[in-house]
């Protein structure tokens, strides 16, 4: 499964680079398996409609209807998509 | 739901006639469950640690009608994954893994009805367990007042586990849950929670998405009303207070407010207790007759332990605020404002708690550190926590302070703040350092859950404040006692009497009138246990500018670096009483060496003041960081770092201050 460039991925924005006020869905989330949990637990996951609340470092979102704060690093590891996520079927 | 057989039932936790069922609160750490939990056991609770661990959760009896049942409150969590201590204290007691705690009987599930959603995840996790399962759907005032309605019997269904709407902060249907504990518990339902019966077929085991998906399932056919709620109040507030910039500044507000709070409201119950125990030293000395036991009683035990609950008025208010803080969302706030600037030193954002609470004592600040779930971040911020100027500093730096700066204001209130601000930067300094070297590696990236601003509830905090205090009773003051028990042995032994003395100084002393049990204790320090020590390491701290007088004060106060104080005016021939009337500082001043040079140069005071705000000096905080971390490696590794660090710089401090003429 090395896929040395995924046009679709290509194409995907991370959570960082979402402006405030912008909603998306995640697509995936990368990174140290315990980043992820974490990120998982509180609904930064697939399939999740998370939206901007303020940018920068930290930024916040809010996600499955709560506030989160994270750091930009964290939100650099969730691959986000603004329309509808082309890659998620075919991932699962 | 008091009866009157409480206080038969109390020693049952040895005994063991009947079995007492066990019910434990499982919830995210914002859905209320504390709160619920304060609302049915009142103050009949205690906190204790896991065995082995230092994951705390706390116990209290509740009655369902003629039951008595024993709740337990565990920490909270977003999930079962395990991946912090808590997690995995709180899986292992909710499976009955933990040595002498069997599994609960009955698990109490606490759901947010504002935020059921990302709850029901932890929910997913919990019922796949299969124990039986109560669910107590919290905040449902909350709920109502944001234009939602939940279908009880609807979720009830889904969840295959009986549903209770609760309020804590009301009181609603406080009753229905305790009466549905107890009735449960006597038919203790098999939990049905399955991939056939509940409509979870992906649950098990399953990634992380499809419980999601489930959590939004269940929602929709369970609750009305916006889709998404949300609190405008709390939307409005953050875009200043999590702002860049205005949250920083808020941030220091708050702060500055909190501490001229703790150091305003704290004085008359300080000067209070401190009274108190004065006169009961005398009282007591009173009955007694002369001689050793009356000291030791006096001076030893009523002294001791005074000297260390003069300062519990300035921990429990800052308790106090940083419960009230915490309750009202504004701390996740202020940990998310300040991650940006702390991560500069390699520390997370929640280590500003920790930080400024050792402010007042480092003592409540290591205790504070729990909520850094990072090992190492946790570790780092606990060993250098104690170099921050706390209370006890205060006495030393006005000492040295009234001793260079006499009658300049200005320069004395620099100094001061320049004590404060040696310690802080220290301490980054040192972060800094531990994060490069011993305890290496990137730390955890901020994630916090920001909950919406509400009302704190000041009951709610004045338990916690109880709660913590006691803690820091029992951990301090065992410690406490038992160090001042031997300091005072090593400061009154060998017994020196008059007649021991040399002539001359028999003389001096008889010819001193008032003065005489001034000088008469002067003489007797000076020969006890500490006083030999004292003047036998004397060479060490000559390179700093230290007499053998100053090196007993670092000997007496090695427990409690406050002691040096009273230390100087026993040496000094003062007696204690000249510590507070200002006789202490015309008589430092005025000290010389055997060659008739001044003691008290400027030279030697900034280097006693650098060594004071650097050095350890406090055994209590050691034993809360054994107690913490587990062991004594980092206690003794505080001990050393702080104690080269305190003497390289004083050493460093004196010598330049000397070469440049500064005398």
């Amino acid at each position: 499964m090395v896929k040395i460039a995924d046009p679709l991925e290509a194409r995907g924005l991370t959570l960082s680079q979402l402006r405030s006020g912008t909603a998306a869905v995640v697509s995936e989330v990368r990174g140290a398996a315990g980043d992820i949990s974490r990120l998982q637990a509180l609904g930064v996951c697939q399939g999740r409609r998370v939206e901007m609340m303020q940018a920068g470092d930290p930024l916040i979102v809010r996600v499955v209807g709560s506030k989160v704060g994270l750091s930009h690093r964290l939100a650099d590891s969730v691959i986000v998509c603004t329309e509808t996520c082309p890659t998620q079927t075919a991932r699962v | 739901m008091a009866t009157s057989s409480e206080l038969a039932q109390l020693p049952i936790l040895t005994e063991k006639p009947h079995h007492v069922p066990s019910v434990a609160l499982v919830g995210n750490p914002n859905a209320g469950k504390t709160s619920l939990f304060n609302r049915l056991t009142g103050l009949r609770a205690h906190t204790a640690n896991f065995p082995g661990t230092t994951v705390e959760h706390r116990r209290g009896r509740i009655h369902a009608g003629e039951q008595s049942i024993e709740l337990i409150d565990l920490p909270g969590l977003y999930s079962l994954d395990a991946l912090t201590p808590d997690e995995q204290v709180a899986r292992a007691a909710i499976v009955g893994e933990i040595t002498r705690h069997p599994a609960p009987d009955l698990l109490v599930l606490v759901l947010d009805a504002t935020n059921l959603e990302r709850n029901l995840y932890l929910a997913s996790q919990v019922l796949e367990l299969k124990r039986p399962t109560l669910v107590a759907l919290n905040q449902i005032d909350a709920a109502e007042q944001q234009g939602l309605t939940v279908d009880l019997a609807a979720l009830s269904a889904k969840l295959c586990a009986p549903v209770v709407a609760v309020s804590a902060r009301t009181g609603q249907g406080i009753e229905q849950l305790t009466e549905k504990i107890g009735a449960v518990l006597a038919t203790p339902t098999a939990p049905t929670f399955d991939a056939a019966g509940c409509a979870c077929d992906a649950c098990h085991g399953c990634s992380y998405a499809a419980r999601y998906d489930w959590a939004k399932q269940v929602r929709l056919s369970s609750v009305q009303g916006a889709d998404e709620p949300h609190s405008p109040l709390t939307d409005a507030l953050d875009r200043v207070l999590a702002h860049r910039w205005w949250g920083l500044g808020v941030f220091g507000v708050v702060m500055l407010l909190t501490f001229m709070l703790i150091f305003w409201a704290a004085q008359l119950p300080m000067d209070l207790i401190d009274g108190a125990f004065a006169s009961l030293g005398e009282t007591v000395g009173g009955w007694l007759p002369a001689g050793d036991l009356r000291s030791l009683v006096a001076d030893g035990v009523i002294g001791g332990v005074g000297g260390m609950l003069v300062f519990l008025p300035q921990i429990c208010l800052l308790f106090l605020l940083i419960a009230l803080l915490e309750d009202s969302g504004y701390l996740a706030r202020a940990a998310f404002v300040m991650d940006r600037l702390m991560r500069k030193v390699g520390l997370p954002g929640k280590a500003f708690v920790p930080m400024l609470s050792a402010h007042a004592c480092a003592i409540p600040a290591i205790m504070s550190t729990r909520m850094i779930e990072d090992r190492r971040d946790r570790l780092a911020t606990i060993l250098i926590v104690p170099l921050m100027s706390c209370s006890a500093r205060v006495p030393v730096y006005a000492l040295v302070v009234a001793l260079l700066f006499p009658h300049d204001p200005v320069r004395a209130a620099l100094l001061f703040a320049g004590a404060y601000v040696l310690g802080i930067v220290a301490a980054l300094g040192l972060g800094w350092l531990l994060k490069r070297t011993l305890l290496p590696g990137e730390s955890t990236p901020l994630l916090i859950e920001l909950p919406n601003y509400r009302v704190p509830s000041l009951r709610n905090a004045l338990i916690t404040t109880v709660d913590r205090a006691w803690v820091f009773i029992k951990n301090a003051g065992t410690t406490i006692l038992v160090i001042s028990l031997i300091l005072w042995a090593l400061a009154t032994y060998p017994h020196t009497d008059l007649a021991d003395l040399p002539a001359e100084r028999q003389a001096a002393i008889n010819a001193a009138g008032d003065n005489a049990d001034a000088l008469l204790a002067q003489a007797q320090l000076e020969r006890s246990f500490a006083g030999r020590i004292g003047q036998v390491i004397a060479p060490v701290f000559a390179p700093l500018g230290f007499d053998w007088k100053m090196s007993v004060g670092v000997v007496t106060s090695f427990a409690a670096r406050e002691v040096i104080v009273s230390t100087l005016a026993v040496l000094y021939g003062v007696g204690e009483e000249g510590a507070e009337n200002g006789s202490l500082y015309d008589s430092l001043r005025t000290a010389t060496h055997s060659d008739g040079s001044l003691v008290f140069t400027s030279a030697t005071c900034l280097s006693l003041l650098v060594f004071y705000v650097l050095a350890m000096q406090c055994l209590p905080t050691q034993a809360v960081t054994r107690r913490e971390t587990g062991g004594w490696r980092w206690p003794t590794f505080q001990l050393v770092s702080m104690s080269v660090m305190a003497y390289v710089a004083a050493l460093t401090v004196y010598q330049l201050a000397t070469l440049f003429g500064k005398t």
